[in-house]
């Protein structure tokens, strides 16, 4: 593929489930730079630039946003309903990515606009499927929302 | 007690009247009213020439059931055969029967059409008796069950009674010289004695007051319905006059026999007004000229009337001249002189004043005082008696009197009441006042020089008649109702419109008694019912309490079911996934790779295994509680603190219990998992720079004790502070445990009705954990029991 890799945020306070996501992502064709926040908190310091995040070079504009919605501090859903109410941050594709399948996590992540919900499986084999799936559509297929 | 039987004849006359008339004339005339006579009681109940039952109460009877539309036909026999055929029904009415309370259960009775009094008949020679109480130890003789041995009985008189078949029988034992006296109705003894020509028998002066008949017609108890016609026929027979010609008819003869055919001259005052007094023209008039009119025209007498000054009327009455008086005063000294009828009014003496003069309350305030009365008055007599005889002033007539205390004259004057108000309005006399107490109420009777008791009895009789026939009473309202009080009048217009009245009060009484319970009801009813909301409200609030404590217990489970469907899922996740990878890694022959794997694989497993031990525990918490103890408070420090020593140890903190000697009961496991998970926490998140410094500790305030743990270690951001009690929060991550610690601790906490909170300025600053627990002091005094 040409040009700059995509940069894809991965929030998610499981060290082992960030593991597999970017195991998942570096077996995949796509280049990509996987970003990982350890909390909603850290997510939130990423994409308005605070702390650690403050230089522009370390925190570029992801072109897919992978959220957990259990997370300590701030939790997903709260980052989520600050992101899709923010219209500098509003076109980010927010995929939420858990564990959780209860139907009221599910209705209050689409009801806050996520763009996508994916429940993660306990089978290895349809995880590695999932993440395939997942990068091609976001990140060949899907038109990214922003030019730079 | 009269006046209540004419006003019953009054009722009867018009109430039942419309009911009965129609229905029982129809039937009557085939169906003769059976009734049986007393051969001899003359003049009531006689046997005529032709054989058939004659005399003032079988014509009565007849009347009066004529006027019903009835026929009746009569059996004859002596009182106890006759007595006899009413009890079997043989016959239905009796026409003379004397009412007793002795009868009383064996009849109804009419009202009384007429009431006489008895007497004693004794020989002509008889000196010793004179009354009733003469009788003692003597031999009486008296008809058999007539109301006169009923009498005797009654009074329990301790003579010896014998009872004679008839008395005209025991009269003629009696004129024999058999028994002593014989106590007999006065006006049948006049009859029998005349008739039996028995000329040594006499009657004694004074009529037996006490031996009252009331003659009567009667009927077996319970005839109810030929009651009602007898009252109706009888009020009939009263009003259009037939009674008043029956009566003349058989009394008028016998009685007008026993005293002279001549003209009866009556005296009386003549400036006594209302009693008696000559009108503008000079005439005689007043209630007692009235009163004796109607006596004479009843009796059938002739009188004329020569009303005068007082003392001269009673001069005259002395010499003569005057058979009698109609307005004498009764008192026992007159009654040695004079022959007296029983009262036909009572009048009221009043004193009067002059107006400057204060009045005086009574008699004997009158000392020293000169006293003007009437010549020759009951007045005049009293105040002799009571010692004033030398201060008296008297003059002709009461008016005199007055006159002269007007002018100036004397202190006081002592009059009859009514006619000193009568006189002093007419001659304008405003410097006089009247008491307004009576300080005598002298009786006004019909009265003869002594000797002339036929006479006497002869007015007693028509008196008496009056009084039965409802006359006398029409006569004294005439005259007396304008004077007698505002109550005597309401009392009169009440009884008149008692038979109006009555039903209406009653059936106002029954409306209100039935508006009363009515109200008594709907006041139980709405008791009841508010009481019933009360409940319903109560268990309403029960119930409301209950469904937020089940809200509650929903959210607290669907964080459960959430946690395990996330948080648990969650290792599994991992552990799955990674044996994929060492799988891959293992074909590859990736060592480092497989290592690596193997370590998510454990973290994940481990991660497991504490969060089902702590869901384990939590569920422990909140089920009912066993074996509470007593425990000091630095004791369960002390112990808590060792429990986390290891990890104390490890990070070289330092506990300082603050003690006190403050006791708590409850269990003991649960509270010191409670403190043991505090310190652990604050062991566990301290600053990575500083040497951990954790104090324990109760402060006592206003609301009671509240804990607290408190360390320098990381803090807690406020943004954070509510959220760390919720389950499976765990701020950092990397931070060892599942994020039960504080949920476990809230649980706890809430156990014992309590709240838990911190306090901390946030990054680096250190935390205060701090915790009220009133249940654990509420049970303190269960220990003692």
């Amino acid at each position: 593929m040409n040009g700059e890799p995509i940069v894809i945020l991965l929030a998610e306070d499981d060290p082992a489930h960030a593991e597999i996501v970017r195991r998942n992502l570096q077996n995949s064709r796509i280049a990509n730079r996987l970003m990982h926040v350890r909390d909603g908190q850290e997510a939130l310091d990423y994409l308005y630039r605070r702390g650690r995040f403050a230089d522009p070079n370390e925190s570029p504009r992801p072109g897919l946003f992978l959220l957990d919605l259990r997370m300590p501090k701030v939790d997903g859903l709260e980052v989520l309903r600050t992101v899709k109410g923010d219209k500098d941050l509003i076109r980010i594709p927010v995929v939420v990515l858990t564990t959780s399948a209860a139907e009221t996590d599910m209705a209050r992540a689409y009801d806050n606009h996520a763009n996508s919900y994916l429940v993660k499986p306990v089978d290895f084999g349809k995880f590695v499927t999932l993440m395939e799936t997942l990068g091609y559509y976001w990140l060949v297929w899907n038109r990214k929302p922003y030019a730079d | 007690m009269k006046r209540l039987t004419f006003l019953l004849a009054l009722l009867w006359m018009f109430f039942p009247a419309v009911v009965t008339h129609a229905t029982c004339t129809a039937e009557a005339a085939e169906h003769p009213i059976h009734a049986a006579s007393e051969d001899d009681y003359p003049p009531y109940c006689i046997v005529n020439e032709r054989g058939e039952a004659d005399g003032f109460s079988v014509e009565l009877l007849r009347a009066s059931l004529k006027a019903m539309g009835h026929k009746v036909d009569f059996r004859i026999g002596p009182w106890d055969q006759v007595k006899k055929m009413l009890a079997t029904g043989e016959v239905q009415v009796l026409p003379l029967v004397g009412r007793t309370p002795e009868r009383e259960p064996f009849y109804d009775f009419t009202f009384p059409y007429l009431t006489m009094h008895g007497t004693i008949v004794v020989r002509e020679d008889e000196t010793g008796i004179r009354s009733l109480d003469d009788l003692v130890g003597k031999e009486v003789a008296v008809l058999r069950g007539d109301n006169a041995e009923e009498f005797l009985r009654r009074i329990k008189l301790p003579a010896t009674i014998v009872t004679t078949k008839t008395f005209e029988d025991a009269l003629r034992e009696l004129a024999d010289g058999r028994h002593d006296a014989v106590v007999i109705q006065r006006l049948v003894a006049l009859q029998l004695i005349k008739k039996a020509g028995l000329t040594n028998l006499r009657m004694i002066e004074e009529p037996l007051k006490d031996f009252e008949q009331s003659f009567c017609f009667a009927v077996r108890e319970g005839d109810k319905r030929l009651l009602e016609v007898l009252n109706e026929g009888l009020s009939l027979v009263i009003a259009n006059g037939t009674y008043r010609s029956l009566h003349a008819k058989w009394f008028g003869p016998i009685e007008a026999g026993q005293v002279r055919r001549a003209r009866i001259v009556v005296g009386g005052d003549h400036d006594m007004p209302p009693y008696e007094f000559l009108d503008e023209n000079g005439e005689p008039t007043g209630y007692n000229v009235e009163l004796t009119r109607a006596i004479a025209r009843q009796l059938g007498l002739d009188v004329s009337f020569r009303l005068g000054p007082w003392e001269r009327v009673r001069t005259a009455l002395k010499n003569g001249d005057i058979d009698l008086v109609q307005s004498m005063f009764y008192s026992p000294e007159r009654d040695e002189e004079f022959e007296f009828s029983p009262a036909h009014a009572a009048v009221n003496y009043a004193v009067v004043v002059r107006a400057d003069t204060p009045m005086p309350r009574n008699l004997s305030e009158l000392t020293g005082k000169t006293i003007l009365v009437m010549e020759g008055d009951i007045m005049h007599d009293v105040a002799r008696e009571l010692g004033y005889g030398d201060r008296l002033l008297t003059a002709p007539t009461q008016e005199e009197t007055l006159r002269r205390l007007a002018a100036g004259e004397g202190d006081c004057a002592l009059t009859a009441k009514i006619p000193a108000l009568y006189w002093i309005d007419k001659h304008g006399w405003d410097n006089l006042r009247v008491s307004d107490h009576a300080v005598r109420s002298p009786e006004m009777a019909y009265a003869a020089p002594n000797g002339q008791y036929r006479i006497i009895a002869l007015f007693s009789e028509g008196l008496a008649n009056l009084k039965a026939t409802g006359e006398y009473r029409t006569l004294y309202a005439k005259w007396m109702g304008a004077y007698e009080s505002a109550e005597a009048d309401f009392h009169d217009v009440l009884k008149r419109f008692l038979w109006i009245l009555l039903p209406v009060l009653l059936v106002l009484a029954g409306t209100l008694l039935w508006s009363y319970t009515l109200r008594q009801t709907v006041r139980r009813r709405t008791l009841e019912l508010r009481r019933e909301i009360a409940e319903r409200r109560q268990r309403e609030e029960e119930i409301h309490a209950k469904n937020l404590e089940l809200d509650e217990k929903n959210a607290e489970l669907e964080r459960f079911t959430y946690t395990v469907s996330h948080d648990l899922k969650s290792p599994l996740v991992t552990l799955k996934t990674f044996l994929g990878f060492l799988e891959s890694d293992l074909n590859a022959g990736d060592a480092d790779q497989v290592k690596k794997d193997l370590g998510y694989m454990h973290g994940a497993a481990d991660k497991m295994h504490g969060l089902l031990s702590d869901l384990l525990e939590l569920s422990r918490v909140g089920r009912v509680e066993e074996n509470p103890e007593t425990l000091t408070f630095t004791e369960l420090a002390e112990t808590a603190r060792d429990l986390v020593l290891g990890a104390i140890d490890q990070e070289r903190a330092e506990v300082r219990i603050i003690p006190s000697g403050l006791t708590l009961r409850g269990n003991r496991a649960r509270l010191l998992e409670l403190w043991q998970n505090l310190i652990d926490n604050a062991v566990k998140y301290r600053h990575p720079e500083r040497t951990p410094k954790i104090a324990i500790g109760v402060e006592t305030t206003a609301e009671g004790p509240i804990f607290f743990v408190a360390d320098n270690g990381r803090g807690i951001d406020p943004r954070y502070q509510e959220k760390i009690f919720g389950l499976f929060n765990q701020l950092d991550p990397t931070a060892p445990g599942s994020g039960l610690g504080l949920a476990l601790v809230k649980r706890i906490v809430e156990l014992y009705k309590g709240r838990i909170w911190v306090e901390s300025a946030g990054d680096g600053s250190g935390s205060r954990f701090r915790f009220t627990l009133p249940e654990v002091f509420n049970r303190q005094g269960e220990d003692e029991k």
